[in-house]
């Protein structure tokens, strides 16, 4: 079965890296990720709405990683 | 030495610029107190720049949630959800204009964070804002 991430998973990772929201409906995050600062375009619905698995690969490319390596740091693996 | 124009000299070199662009040739403007260049290109050579750039997008289907989703390989902050391949490039169109024009209103917090050809895109994008077919266009979408 595939890794699968939610929306509350996914808010509680940013939580952890200190992202802050910018934009008008404050849906661009700025932070460090791996001693690099990154811009994400996150839409939060709910905590419980999983993430669609191409949404996920768009915001790993925009924090400059795979997928799974994604997947892998929101885990903690 | 610091050279000091006048208001006359100062358009007459502008004229020089736009003729010399217009003619293609790239004109280049120096800032001596930080070392840093500026370009200005002609429409033509800008139009050939873009055409030549290898502008693809993404598609994903999600089979469990069904949705597919695009995003565009040099700035995949462009993205959008969809049940079909056509919603979905519609709200990446949709998120390439809203994202756009937050870099602008954030510029110089966000410009650092791309690279120059990430920068490239986004900055057609704004040039093209009130053209949603032109960007249509512009980000390969038929």
């Amino acid at each position: 079965m595939p890794d699968t991430v939610t929306q509350g998973q996914f808010r509680k990772f940013f939580a952890k890296h200190h992202f802050i929201t910018k934009g008008k409906k404050k849906n661009r995050y700025i932070g460090l990720i791996n001693g690099a600062a990154r811009v994400v375009t996150f839409h939060y619905h709910s905590d419980k709405k999983t993430i669609a698995s191409g949404t996920l690969s768009a915001i790993a490319r925009q924090l400059g990683m795979t997928k799974q390596e994604l997947i892998d740091m929101i885990k903690e693996r | 030495m610091n050279l000091v124009y006048s208001v006359g000299e100062s358009r007459s070199k502008i004229r020089e610029i736009q003729a010399n662009i217009k003619n293609g040739v790239m004109s280049e403007l120096v800032n001596k107190a930080s070392n840093e260049s500026i370009y200005m290109l002609s429409a033509k050579m800008l139009e050939s720049i873009l055409q030549g750039l290898s502008i693809k997008n993404i598609v994903e289907y999600d089979e469990k949630l069904k949705i597919y989703t695009v995003f565009n390989g040099i700035v995949p902050h462009f993205y959008g959800e969809g049940s079909t391949k056509e919603i979905a490039e519609s709200n990446m169109v949709d998120e390439a204009i809203m994202f756009s024009k937050d870099y602008l209103e954030n510029v110089e917090m966000f410009s650092g964070i791309f690279s120059g050809i990430q920068q490239f895109l986004i900055s057609i994008i704004i040039l093209n804002i009130d053209d949603r077919h032109r960007i249509m266009e512009i980000l390969k979408i038929a």
